[in-house]
This record gives structure tokens, sequence and C-alpha cells, in this order.
């Protein structure tokens, strides 16, 4: 090991213990999508719903009375400090870290919708329920339905427990494309 | 004995190639895609062979002609790979290792080995076809971007190959 | 954010595909100055008496790693525009699999093929013609074999999303985990004298 590998080791190195520092230490709160669908039916006047998402996946489909923010406009855009403000992606990374940016501006009240797009429409336009569901399973899932239908989503009772998103992340996956054939 | 002069520094010479990755990042917004290049030749000789029509029906060729024999991705790796033959001429002149010659392990025939080598080629293909993506496409790019998929093809890529190493040694040493 | 430039419009479509060669020689006059344009030396890696190619995959990968998260966090660069390579568990897995046995057999991979060959190499352009075989016989075919090849899609996804960490952590695993293996490289290279 020459002084140079041991240079480039040790810039490396320092960079990369930068990059996990560098991402948002204590906790943005999350909300979950239940509650964010109760408080756009309730058309709650100071929430700001916030997508960060490139553009043409915005333009495909998004959360109702959302606005679509760049990095840039994150930084720069002007926004009332009073507004409640929930923030999603696609993952949850590039969410956290828009609102860790909007938090070094001065906004706290932030929060995340944990899987953003994907929870949305698992969780929302198409809920389920499970054939042997618990009673308490069955009063989310009402709750749930009633704000679904609202959005035009489609609750389903009467599924196989093997089918419900435990495994989110693949499910809504199919969602989507679900919805595409459809033409949303 | 080697002829030539001594190869670089390998950390240094992986410090480029980083650099060209991160410079097509920036470029294009993809990475380095060998294989793809490859798979567009043969979508292109495919198509000259039967008819472009019918060969933008098939579902395996049909992201490489969305231009009739071309694409504009597949435009960007085909030149990348001439740039790759003429990078790698120029410093093989340069450095005096260019020479015509079949590279191949001590107790092997220069036949042997090339029948070999199309033999790995053809594994390397199929490989690269079902992982979408070889060792700079998959490996590099994807997983210097933390793709999970990527990492899952350099695991199995060098687990298979160290596996198979005792069994392939007349090959090579 | 002004790149990745093809989607901010710094660089016209002409200005991108004159990217591609440039690129493309800066990447394969690497990979022929480390040595890669060699298949006794690449297959030294798999006996472990030359591990060049470890050492030149996972520095170019660490670089290209460090340099993108930094140019996203200073706001050069959007990640999020870059493509990400779509994850399916199996057929990558298996793809693995097929290409390991074809990187030990033949010696070269598709980018050092081309550099061999370029050097002269008769066995890389044995190689290269090899792949094109391959990708043929996989066109081929892909009517039988299509959902195994499209099974178990997980999406764009990355390791630190499925472990629920973030990108930075995940940065950092890999840089500490690299070095280690290069330490751990010179080590064996040396016992094996």
């Amino acid at each position: 090991m020459t002084r140079l590998h041991r240079a480039l080791a040790l810039l490396a190195a320092a960079l990369a213990v930068a990059a996990w520092h560098s991402e948002p230490q204590g906790r943005v709160d999350n909300i979950s999508p239940l509650d964010l669908a109760d408080r756009i039916v309730r058309q709650d006047v100071a929430l700001r719903v916030v997508d960060v998402r490139p553009r043409p996946s915005f333009d495909q489909f998004h959360v109702p009375g959302a606005t679509q923010m760049t990095l840039d406009d994150l930084r720069r855009q002007a926004i009332p400090l009073s507004a409640q403000i929930v923030l999603y992606a696609d993952d949850d990374d590039r969410a956290m870290r828009s609102a860790q940016l909007l938090r070094t501006r001065g906004y706290v009240n932030v929060v995340v919708l944990r899987e953003g797009i994907s929870a949305w429409i698992s969780r929302v336009l198409e809920p389920r329920l499970a054939r042997d569901a618990t009673a308490l399973e069955r009063a989310e899932f009402d709750r749930a339905a009633q704000l679904s239908r609202f959005f035009g989503g489609l609750p389903q009772s009467d599924v196989a427990r093997s089918e419900l998103p435990g495994g989110a992340r693949e499910f809504a996956r199919q969602a989507i494309a679900g919805m595409r054939r459809r033409g949303c | 004995m080697r002829e030539g002069k001594p190869f670089a520094d390998p950390y240094l010479a992986g410090i480029g190639i980083g650099l060209a990755l991160l410079a097509a990042y920036v470029v294009t917004g993809r990475g380095l895609g060998a294989s793809g290049g490859f798979a567009s030749v043969v979508a292109a000789a495919t198509a000259a062979a039967e008819s472009t029509e019918r060969a933008t029906r098939s579902p395996a060729l049909s992201p490489y002609l969305t231009r009739g024999v071309a694409s504009p991705l597949t435009d960007w790796l085909v030149l990348e790979l001439v740039g790759v033959a003429i990078g790698g001429y120029v410093s093989a002149r340069l450095a005096g290792r260019s020479r015509v010659v079949v590279e191949r392990g001590p107790h092997l025939s220069a036949t042997s080995r090339i029948v070999a080598a199309v033999g790995g080629g053809l594994f390397m293909g199929l490989g690269a076809k079902f992982a979408r993506g070889c060792t700079s496409g998959q490996a590099l790019t994807g997983g210097a971007l933390l793709a999970a998929g990527s990492w899952i093809f350099i695991a199995t890529c060098f687990a298979s190959a160290y596996l198979l190493a005792p069994v392939a040694r007349r090959l090579w040493r | 954010m002004t790149a990745p430039f093809s989607e901010t419009g710094v660089l016209g479509s002409t200005g991108v595909l004159a990217s591609a060669p440039l690129i493309g020689f800066a990447f394969g006059w690497c990979l022929e100055r480390g040595g890669l344009g060699s298949a006794r030396k690449l297959t030294g890696q798999f006996y472990l008496t030359d591990l060049t190619v470890f050492k030149v995959m996972f520095s170019a990968l660490v670089t290209a790693m460090l340099g993108a998260f930094w140019l996203d966090r200073l706001g050069v660069l959007d990640l999020g525009l870059v493509y990400l390579p779509e994850t399916y568990v199996v057929p990558q897995a298996i793809g693995g699999v097929l290409f390991g046995v074809g990187f030990l057999v033949g010696g070269l991979c598709p980018g050092t093929a081309c550099v061999a060959a370029a050097a002269g190499r008769l066995d890389g352009l044995a190689v290269a013609g090899g792949m094109l075989l391959g990708i043929a016989a996989f066109n081929a075919l892909f009517d039988w074999i299509r959902p195994l090849v499209e099974s178990t899609a997980l999406g764009a996804v990355t390791l630190t999303q499925l472990a629920g960490v973030p990108h930075g952590a995940g940065v950092l695993a890999i840089t500490v985990a690299a070095l280690a293996g290069f330490a751990l490289a010179s080590r064996i290279e040396r016992a094996r004298g």
C-alpha cells in the first residue's frame, strides 16, 4: 500500500462517512395513508400535499390535490410557514431527504407518507379485507372503504389472507400496473 | 517475461473507469452497459436477416428496434463500444502490448482456447440477457447505484466462477 | 439541477450521442491500462494469484457511487432521473450464475473482450462472437422462457430501500467493505507470492 493508496482510501472513507452522516438524523414523523385521505376529504385548509417524484410520474398519477415540487423548488419556493406539509415519493429515501431539506429551511410541520404513492394506492384506493378478518380489521376496512369510494377507489372484501398487502411494495406495483392497463 | 510496458496501478485504472461511469450518469442519465451494445447488434442483424417489421414484433427484440434497425439508447451503447475498442487499441499500441495472438493458458492449444472462448461467450450472452446486463451494465452501473438486482448479479456471478474454478483449472493453469 | 444533461437539455441529442465514443474511449483505455484486456491476467482472480479484477471493479464502483451520491447531494445531478436497473430476483441470479461460468471459461467479459480484440487478441474476438450467439439463442428461446425471465420482479429498488435504511448508510457499508476487501486482496497476493 503506497502513500497514494492510503490517501485515496482515507478520502473514500471520509466521503462515505460524510454520506452516512448527511442523511436525516432524528425522526421525521409519518402519516398513514388513511389519515391523509381523511384530511383531504375534510378539506383541511392548512394541508399541503407535495409530490417529490419526477414530473412524468406525477402527470401519470398523483394523490388528488397534490402539487409537484422538484428539489430546487423545495429549496427555493415560498410556502406558508403555517402549512401542514405532507411529502410523498416512490421511495422513502427521497421523501425523507425532501423533508429534511424543508426542516433546514425552518418548516417544522412536515411529515412523510411512508411508502408514498404505493401506500396510497394499496391502502386507500384498493383496500383489502381478508375473509377471516378480525373485528378490528373489519372496522379499519370499513373506514378505508368509505374513504376509498370518495376517491373512486375499489375496496375488496373477501380476499385470501395471502393476498393482503403484507408485501405492500410488491402488491402496489401490481396495482399500478393494473391501473395503467385500465387507463387511469 | 512480459512484452510491453508494465500495467498501470489497478486502483487508478478503476478510479478512471469510475469517473467515466460518473460522466455517463451526468450526461445521459444511464450507465455503461456493454452487453446492451452487443444485444442491439444482434437485433439489427436479425432485423436485416428476417425483416425489420417481423423483428420489431418480437418481444425480445423490439426494445432495440424502436426506430427501424436501431433506437436512441442502442445508438449510444454501440458508439460507446466503438470508443471502448479504440481506447483499448490506442492504449495497447502506446504500451507496446498490441499483437495478434491467441492468449491462452500454458497447457492449452490455440484451437481449444478459441472453442472455450466461444463457449464462454455463449454462456455470458445468455447470462447477460437473463440479468439485463453484464459486469459493466449491472455490476458497475447498477452496483454503484445500490440496485438490489445488480448486487444479486455480482454475488452470483463471482460465486459461480469461484466455485467452478478448480474444475476449469486446465484452461488457465 | 444541471444533470443528467440529456434530461435537463444542457446537451442536445447530438451532444449526448457524441459523448458515447468519448466515454467509451476512457473506459477502454483504463481497462487496457489496468491489464484487463488479458484473459490470463483476468482469470488470475479466480485462482487468487492476481486480484486485479476485484481491485479495478470495486474501485470503479466506489468512485462512481461516492461521486453520484455527492453530486446529487450538492444539487448538481438529480439521481431521481438516473436510470436505476430493475430487480428481477430469480432471473438475475440465474444470469449471474451463467455469466460467471462464461466469464471463467471465456476469460473475458463483454467490455474487456472488445479491448482484447482491439489489442489483437483473437480469443477476444471469439468471446465477442460467442456472446452474439448467446444473445441470439436467448432471443430464439424467448417465447418459451419468457415467464421465467420476467418472474420475481421487484421493480427499481435499492438494497437500502429493501433494508429500510437511508441511502448514505449503504454507501458507507459498501465503501468500508470495499476498502477491507482491498486490504485483504493485498494480503492474499503477497501470501501467494
